[in-house]
C-alpha cells in the first residue's frame, strides 16, 4: 500500500512540476519527487533486505534530496534573473499536454512490453512520463537552469525505471550514474555562472549566434 | 598488461601541469607521454595481439583495441599540435599560464576517459565512461570565454547529456531483457552476449532505438548531430580534432558493442537497415549544409557528419566488406580530419578569420600548411592514393554485391556533391592572390611534425594496409558479425 | 577483399595498350621540349620546375591508365591522372576563371568517375573478380538487364572524360586556362583516354550484344560533330577554338568506333575491324594535328600576349615558321588531301556507307543520317579554320602587341615543325599504318586479321584486290615535291620577282587603311550564326552615348550566343541545388530547444515504425 502511495506522490510531482511557473517551485517539486524517490527505495531495501539498496536510499537522500537542490537553489538566488522560468507554454497547457502524453504511453506500454502485471505497468508507465517530463522542461522552458532540472528530472525517471522493471542496476553502476550526474551539475551551474557573465541572462532561446 | 601502462601514462599526464611552472614543459611532457602511449598501443597490437577479456571490468579484445590504436594515434598528434598551439595563445596574452595548465590537464582526462570507454567491459560502466568524456571536455569546447564558445559548450553539454540519459534507457532496457530471459544479473558485455539468444525480441528491438539514438546523438548521426558544427567549430583546433576524429568514435564503438547482442537476439537485418537509414540521412544532411557554408571549422564539422555516416552506411552494409570498410574508415577519417582540422586552424588563426570568403591564397601565404590542406581535401573528398579512398571503396563493393543500387546510388551522389562543394570552397582559399597583409612565415617543428605524421598515415594506408592492421581489423570484423 | 597499389600491381601488354602508349609518347614528347621554351620568361624558377613535375607525373599517369591490368588500379590511376590535370589546369593560379575552370573540370570528372566505379563495382558483383582479363573470361555471368546498365555507366562515365555532348562543357574551360603544351596533350592524348575506356571494357572486356549499344555511341557522336564544329566557328579565343573542335574530332572517332559496335552485332566481322581502325586512325591523327595546332596557338599566344584573334593578325611574316606548321595542322583537321585528316576522315565515310549498304529499312536511314552529319560537319570544319587561319596569320596586326610578335625559339618550333611533318607522314604511307590499326582493332574485337586484306580506297575483304588503286607514298610525296616546284617556277616565271611599288596622294583612302578595315573573324562566322541561330539563340546588346542626345560619342555593339547546355541544363541544376541546401540550412536556426526536439521526434517516429525495420 505505502508503495502505491509512493508511486501516486511520484505522480502527482510530475504534474506539480509541468504546472510551474518559477525556478524555486520546480526544484521544491524536484526535492519532493526525489524525496518520493528515496522513500520508495528504502521500501523495495526493506522487502528485499539488500544492504545495496540502503546504501542507494541513503544517496539519493543525501545528494538529490539535499546536495543538488541546494546547490541549485543557491545559483538561483544569485542569478536573480527573476523567478518566472521563461514558459513557452503556460502551466495549463502544460499540465494537459503531460496528461495526455501519460495516457498515451499507459496505452502503448503494453506493445512495447507485453505481459506485464497491473503493478509492474503503472510503474512503467509513470517512470517514462517522468522521462517524458523532464524532456518537456528541457523543450518548452527557456532558462538554463530549467534545462539543467529536466535532465535532472530524466534522470530521476530513468532511475525509476530501473528499480520498477529490473530492480535496480547493478550497484556499482548506480554509484557511478550517481557520482557522474552530480558532476553534471557541477559542471553545467558552472556554465550557467559564465552564460549570466557574458549575456547577462539565462534565456536559452537567446543564444542563437551559432546557426547554419 | 601495456594497456594498463597506456591509462596511467594519460593519468600522469594529467596531473603534471599542476606540478610544472611553463607552459613549454607541460607540452613536452605531454608529447612524450603520448608518444610513449602510441608505442605501448603498437607494440600490443604488432606483437603480443589482442588478450580479449582481461578481468571483471576490462575488455581489450581487437575491436577495442582497434579502436585503442586510433585514439593513440590522433592524441599524439593533438599533443603535438597543442604544443605550439597553446604556446602561440599563451604568446599572445589570449590565455594564462594557468589556463595553459588547466587545459593540459583536462586534455588528459578526456583522452583517459575515452580509452577508458573502449576498455571496460561492463555496459553501465561505459555508459558512465561517455558521460565523462562529454564533461571532460565541455570546458575544452567553451575554452575561451566568448559569447560563441559558452553558447556551444552549452549545447553541446544539454544535447550530449538528453542523448545519453536515452542511451542510459537502452541500457537498461537490455539489462531487463536480461534478467526476464536468463535471470542473469550483470551488465558484462560478453556475458551479454553469451545470452545473447535467449533475449525477448520485442524488447531487445526497443532498447536498441533508443541505444542507436542515444548514443548517435553523442555520434553524430543526423538529425540528432544539431550539437556538432557548433561544439567542433568553437573549440580549439586540437580539441576540435579530439572531438571529431576520436570522440565520435568511441560513441560508434558503444553502438557497435550494443549491435553485436542485437543482432544474435533479433536477427542481423534490424540494426543493419537503422544504420542504413540513419547514415543515408547523416549523408543527405551534410551534404547540403557543406554546400552553402562559410565558416570553415563548420565545414569541416559537418564533414565529420558524413564521414560517421559513411561509417553507419557501411555497418548497414554490414558483411565482411561493409563492417571492414566501416572498422578501416574510423582510422581513415580520424586521421584525415585531424590533418584538416590543424590544417584549417592554423589557417584561421593566420587570417583571423573563420570566414572562407575571406581567406585566399593559402599556399602562397603558408607553403607547408598549404600543400597538407591541399592534399587533405582531396583525401576527404575520397580521391586516390589516399586511404579514405580505400575505405569509402571498400563499403560500395559491399553494397553493389548484396544488389542495393539505390544505397550505392545515393552514397554515390552524395560524396560526389560533397566533393564538388569541398573543392569549390577550397580552391578559392587555397589559390587565387593572397591578400598584401598578410606576410608567409614558416611553421614550428612540433606543428609540422604532427601534419608529417598525418599525412603520411593518410599516404601509406591508401597505399596498402600494413599487415599487422589488415590482422587486427580481420579480428574485430568477426567480433562484429560474430563468427 | 579491394586490391591495393601495393599488392597486385600487374600491367596488360597487349596491341590496343600498346598503340595508346604509343600515342601518348608521340605526343607528350614534342609537348615536353615545347614547355622549355614556353615556360621560360612567364615563371618563375620554382614554378617551371613544379611544371616539370607535374608533365612527367600527368604522363606517367596516363601511360599506369592504359595499361593497368586490375579494375581497381584503373580506377586509382584515372582519379591520379584527373587530379594532376586539375593542377596544371589551374596552374596560373592567380587568375580566377582558371581556378573556376580547374573547378568545373574536376568536378565533372570525379561524376564520371563515379559513373565509372559504378560499372566495374557491378562487374565485380556478377565476376567476383578485379582482374581485366578475369572480368572478360566471366563476362557471360552477368545478367544482360546488369549488361546494359553497365555499357551505359561505362559510356558517359569515360563520356565525361572524353568529352562527349552533353558532357562536355569542362573542355572549353579548362583546356584555354591550361598552359598551352598541357592543353595540347590534354586535347591531343588524355581525352582519347576516355575513348580507350569505352573500347578497353565495353567493347573488349563485356563484348557489346545489343544494336543499340552502337546506336547510342553513333547518335552522341554525330551530336558532339555538330555541336562541337557550330560552337567553334562562333569562337575567336583561338584556344576555345581548338577545344570546341576537340569535341567534334571525338565524335568522329567514336563514330567509327560505333560503327563497330554495330558491325559486331550485324555479323560482320570484317567491317567491325574496318570501322574500329577508322576510329583509332582518327584518334592519332587527331591526336597528332590538334597536338599541333595546341602548341602553335600557345606560341601565338606567347609572342602577342593575348589569345583573342580578333586583336592578331599578318603573324604569318612575323612568326613563318609557326604560321606554316598551323598551316600545315589547319589542312589537316579541315581534311584535305594529301594530309592525316583527310585519311581517316576518308575511312570513315567508307565505314558508314558500308554500314549502310549492309542494313535494310530504316538502317540505312539511320547510317546515312550519320554520313551527313559527317560531311556537314567537315565542311564546316573546313570554314571553322580558315577563319582561325586567316585572321590569325594572315593580313596585317590588328594590335599593338600583335604588330610586335617575335618568331618563337626553336625549342618550340622544332616540335611543331615535326608534328606537321607527321601530318603529311600519316596521310602518305596510310595503307601501312591502316594495316597496323586493323591489327590493333582485330586483337581488341578478338577477330583474327590475318586473312583481312585492307587498302585505304577500298573496305574490306579484297583477296587479290589488296593495294588496288593505292600508290606508294612515296610515289605521292616525290609528285607532291615536283608539283611544289613547278608551281613555284612557274609563278616565277610568269609574274616575275615580287616587286614592290611606292604610290603618293590621292591614294584614295589605302594609305589610311589599317587593320580596322580586315575581316573579323566575328563578321566571318555571321553567315553560321544566322543560319544556326535556331540552336545558338544569339542576342545582342548595343549601348549609345551621345553628346547631349545628337553627336554620337559611342556606339557600342555585342553579340554573344547562349550556351545551350550551360544556361538550359547546368545552370538550372547547380542554382537549384544551391536553393535546396539553404532551404535545409533552415533546420539549424540556433535553438537548442528546437534541436532537442529533434531528438524527441526521432525516438518517437522509431518506436511506433520500429516494425518496419
Amino acid at each position: 500500500m505505502w508503495t502505491h502511495i509512493l508511486t501516486v506522490g511520484l505522480l502527482f510531482s510530475v504534474f506539480l512540476m509541468a504546472a510551474s511557473k518559477r525556478l524555486g517551485a520546480l526544484i521544491r517539486a524536484f526535492r519532493f519527487q526525489s524525496l518520493m524517490l528515496a522513500l520508495l527505495t528504502a521500501s523495495f531495501a526493506r522487502h528485499s533486505d539488500d544492504l545495496e539498496l540502503w546504501v542507494i536510499t541513503v544517496m539519493i537522500l543525501f545528494i538529490k534530496v539535499w546536495l543538488i537542490p541546494r546547490h541549485l537553489e543557491k545559483i538561483t538566488a544569485e542569478m536573480s534573473s527573476g523567478e518566472n522560468m521563461g514558459l513557452v507554454l503556460n502551466p495549463p497547457m502544460s499540465v494537459i499536454i503531460v496528461t495526455v502524453f501519460g495516457w498515451l504511453i499507459y496505452s502503448f506500454s503494453d506493445s512495447v512490453i507485453g505481459g506485464m502485471s497491473g503493478d509492474a505497468r503503472l510503474n512503467f508507465s509513470i517512470s517514462f512520463l517522468t522521462i517524458f517530463t523532464g524532456f518537456f522542461l528541457m523543450v518548452f522552458r527557456l532558462k538554463a537552469l530549467a534545462q539543467i532540472i529536466g535532465l535532472l528530472v530524466m534522470e530521476n525517471g530513468v532511475f525509476m525505471l530501473a528499480s520498477s522493471i529490473s530492480d535496480g542496476m547493478p550497484f556499482i553502476v548506480e554509484i557511478a550514474v550517481f557520482f557522474d550526474l552530480f558532476v553534471l551539475v557541477v559542471v553545467a551551474g558552472i556554465f550557467v555562472y559564465r552564460i549570466k557573465g557574458l549575456f547577462t541572462h539565462i534565456d536559452v532561446s537567446r543564444l542563437t549566434r551559432l546557426k547554419g | 598488461m601495456l594497456i594498463y601502462l597506456v591509462l596511467l601514462i594519460n593519468a600522469f599526464c594529467a596531473v603534471v601541469p599542476w606540478l610544472t611552472r611553463r607552459h613549454q614543459a607541460m607540452g613536452a611532457v605531454n608529447i612524450a607521454g603520448h608518444l610513449a602511449a602510441f608505442v605501448l598501443v603498437l607494440v600490443q597490437i604488432a606483437v603480443l595481439g589482442a588478450p580479449g577479456r582481461l578481468d571483471s571490468y576490462f575488455c581489450a579484445d581487437a575491436l577495442s583495441l582497434f579502436f585503442i590504436f586510433t585514439i593513440a594515434t590522433v592524441n599524439l598528434a593533438a599533443a603535438l599540435y597543442s604544443k605550439d598551439y597553446i604556446a602561440g595563445e599563451v604568446g599572445e596574452g589570449l590565455i594564462g599560464e594557468g589556463t595553459a595548465k588547466l587545459y593540459y590537464s583536462l586534455f588528459n582526462i578526456f583522452t583517459l576517459s575515452m580509452f577508458l570507454v573502449t576498455l571496460v567491459e561492463n555496459l553501465g560502466l561505459m555508459w558512465v565512461c561517455v558521460e565523462m568524456t562529454t564533461l571532460a571536455s565541455a570546458f575544452l569546447v567553451g575554452f575561451h570565454t566568448t559569447k560563441k564558445a559558452i553558447e556551444a559548450a552549452w549545447k553541446y553539454v544539454i544535447i550530449c547529456s538528453v542523448g545519453l540519459v536515452l542511451a542510459l534507457i537502452g541500457v537498461i532496457l537490455f539489462y531487463y531483457a536480461l534478467n526476464t530471459g536468463t535471470g542473469a544479473k550483470t551488465l558484462n558485455w560478453h556475458d551479454m552476449l553469451l545470452h545473447a539468444g535467449n533475449l525477448d525480441p520485442h524488447i531487445v528491438k526497443i532498447a536498441f532505438i533508443f541505444i542507436l539514438v542515444g548514443y548517435g546523438t553523442k555520434a553524430g548521426l543526423a538529425p540528432m548531430h544539431s550539437w556538432l558544427p557548433d561544439a567542433h567549430s568553437q573549440a580549439l583546433t586540437p580539441i576540435s580534432a579530439l572531438l571529431s576524429c576520436v570522440l565520435l568514435k568511441t560513441s560508434v564503438y558503444a553502438i557497435l558493442r550494443f549491435m553485436v547482442i542485437t543482432n544474435k537476439a533479433v536477427g542481423v537485418s534490424y540494426a543493419a537497415d537503422l544504420a542504413l537509414l540513419f547514415g543515408i540521412i547523416s549523408l543527405g544532411v551534410s551534404a547540403a549544409f557543406i554546400l552553402v557554408q562559410k565558416d570553415i571549422k563548420r565545414l569541416l564539422a559537418y564533414s565529420s557528419v558524413e564521414h560517421i555516416g559513411i561509417i553507419f552506411v557501411g555497418i548497414g552494409i554490414a558483411g565482411p566488406a561493409g563492417t571492414f570498410g566501416a572498422l578501416y574508415h574510423v582510422f581513415n577519417h580520424a586521421v584525415t580530419k585531424a590533418l584538416m582540422f590543424f590544417a584549417a586552424g592554423s589557417v584561421a588563426k593566420k587570417y583571423g578569420t573563420h570566414n572562407m570568403r575571406n581567406i585566399r591564397g593559402v599556399i602562397a601565404a603558408m607553403p607547408f600548411t598549404g600543400t597538407f590542406l591541399l592534399f587533405g581535401v582531396f583525401a576527404l573528398g575520397g580521391l586516390p592514393p589516399f586511404s579514405i579512398f580505400m575505405s569509402e571503396l571498400t563499403i560500395l563493393s559491399g553494397a553493389f554485391v548484396q544488389g542495393r543500387y539505390l544505397i550505392s546510388g545515393l552514397f554515390m551522389f552524395f560524396l560526389a556533391v560533397i566533393f564538388g562543394a569541398l573543392v569549390h570552397h577550397f580552391s578559392g582559399i587555397l589559390f587565387e592572390k593572397k591578400p598584401k597583409e598578410i606576410a608567409a612565415e614558416s611553421e614550428p617543428m612540433a606543428t609540422k611534425t604532427a601534419f608529417i605524421m598525418l599525412g603520411g598515415f593518410m599516404l601509406a594506408l591508401g597505399l596498402g594496409i600494413p599487415a599487422f592492421m589488415v590482422k587486427l581489423l580481420h579480428a574485430a570484423v568477426n567480433i562484429l558479425t560474430g563468427i | 577483399m579491394i586490391p591495393s597499389i601495393t599488392g597486385n600491381f600487374a600491367f596488360l601488354s597487349d596491341p590496343l595498350s600498346l598503340f595508346f602508349v604509343f600515342v601518348i609518347f608521340l605526343i607528350s614528347a614534342p609537348a615536353a621540349i615545347y614547355s622549355a621554351g614556353y615556360l621560360k620568361g612567364d615563371y618563375s624558377g620554382g614554378k617551371i620546375k613544379l611544371a616539370w613535375l607535374l608533365l612527367a607525373l600527368f604522363v606517367l599517369s596516363m601511360l599506369a591508365v592504359v595499361s593497368a591490368s586490375n579494375l581497381v588500379l584503373f580506377l586509382i590511376f584515372w582519379e591520379l591522372m584527373s587530379l594532376i590535370s586539375y593542377f596544371l589546369v589551374i596552374f596560373d593560379s592567380g587568375h580566377k576563371k582558371s581556378i573556376q575552370a580547374g573547378t568545373v573540370y574536376i568536378v565533372m570528372t570525379h561524376f564520371g568517375t563515379a559513373l565509372i566505379t559504378a560499372a566495374f563495382l557491378i562487374m565485380y558483383r556478377y565476376t567476383h573478380s578485379f582482374d581485366v582479363l578475369a572480368v572478360k573470361e566471366a563476362a557471360y555471368l552477368i545478367p544482360d538487364s546488369a549488361k546494359g546498365a553497365v555499357f551505359l555507366l561505362l559510356f558517359f562515365g569515360f563520356g565525361a572524360k572524353a568529352g562527349i555532348v552533353p558532357l562536355h562543357i569542362w573542355l572549353p574551360m579548362a583546356h584555354p586556362q591550361a598552359p598551352s603544351h598541357i592543353s595540347s596533350i590534354m586535347s591531343g592524348v588524355m581525352i582519347k583516354l576516355g575513348i580507350y575506356g569505352i573500347i578497353r571494357f565495353a567493347v573488349f572486356t563485356m563484348g557489346i550484344s545489343h544494336l543499340w549499344q552502337g546506336e547510342i555511341v553513333m547518335i552522341l557522336a554525330a551530336v558532339s560533330c555538330l555541336v562541337g564544329v557550330i560552337y567553334a566557328l562562333m569562337e575567336h579565343d583561338i584556344k576555345k577554338l581548338l577545344a570546341f573542335h576537340s569535341v567534334e574530332n571525338i565524335g568522329i572517332i567514336l563514330l567509327g568506333v560505333g560503327g563497330s559496335m554495330m558491325f559486331l552485332v550485324m555479323n560482320q566481322p570484317a567491317l567491325a575491324v574496318f570501322s574500329m581502325a577508322a576510329g583509332l586512325y582518327h584518334l592519332v591523327n587527331h591526336a597528332i594535328f590538334k597536338g599541333l595546332l595546341f602548341l602553335g596557338a600557345g606560341s601565338v599566344y606567347k609572342a602577342t600576349g593575348t589569345r583573342d584573334m580578333e586583336k592578331m593578325g599578318g603573324l604569318i611574316k612575323l612568326m613563318p615558321q609557326t604560321a606554316f606548321a598551323f598551316l600545315a595542322g589547319s589542312m589537316a583537321i579541315s581534311a584535305l588531301p594529301p594530309l592525316n585528316g583527310f585519311i581517316s576522315e576518308w575511312l570513315t565515310f567508307q565505314a558508314i556507307f558500308a554500314g549502310a549498304l549492309k542494313s535494310a529499312g530504316n538502317g540505312v536511314m539511320f547510317w546515312i543520317t550519320a554520313a551527313s552529319a559527317l560531311a556537314l560537319t567537315s565542311g564546316l570544319a573546313a570554314a571553322c579554320f580558315v577563319k582561325a587561319f586567316s585572321v590569325t596569320f594572315l593580313a596585317a596586326p590588328r594590335s599593338e602587341k600583335a604588330s610586335e610578335a617575335k618568331e618563337s625559339p626553336f625549342s618550340m618550333t622544332a616540335p611543331m615543325l615535326f608534328l606537321a611533318g607527321l601530318t603529311l607522314f600519316f596521310g602518305l604511307f596510310s595503307p601501312q599504318i591502316l594495316r597496323v590499326m586493323a591489327q590493333v582493332a582485330g586483337a581488341t574485337l578478338g577477330i583474327d586479321t590475318q586473312n583481312m586484306k585492307f587498302s585505304v580506297l577500298n573496305y574490306g575483304v579484297t583477296s587479290g584486290l589488296e593495294n588496288a588503286g593505292a600508290v606508294s607514298g612515296w610515289l605521292v610525296l616525290a609528285a607532291l615535291v615536283l608539283l611544289g616546284l613547278a608551281a613555284f617556277f612557274g609563278l616565277r616565271i610568269f609574274y616575275g620577282k615580287q616587286r614592290f611599288t611606292a604610290g603618293r596622294t590621292w591614294g584614295c583612302g589605302y594609305y589610311a587603311s589599317d587593320s580596322r578595315s580586315e575581316y573579323t573573324a566575328t563578321a566571318f562566322s555571321k553567315p553560321f550564326r544566322i543560319f544556326f541561330s535556331f540552336f545558338l539563340m544569339p542576342y545582342r546588346k548595343t549601348e549609345k552615348a551621345t553628346h547631349g542626345g545628337y553627336h554620337l560619342k559611342y556606339f557600342k555593339y555585342e553579340t554573344h550566343t547562349t550556351p545551350f547546355f550551360r544556361t538550359f541544363f547546368y545552370e538550372p541544376a547547380v542554382a537549384a541545388s544551391f536553393r535546396l541546401a539553404k532551404k535545409v540550412r533552415r533546420m539549424q536556426p540556433g535553438s537548442i530547444h528546437l534541436y532537442l526536439s529533434y531528438i524527441f521526434a526521432v525516438i518517437i517516429l522509431l518506436l511506433v515504425f520500429r516494425g518496419k525495420f
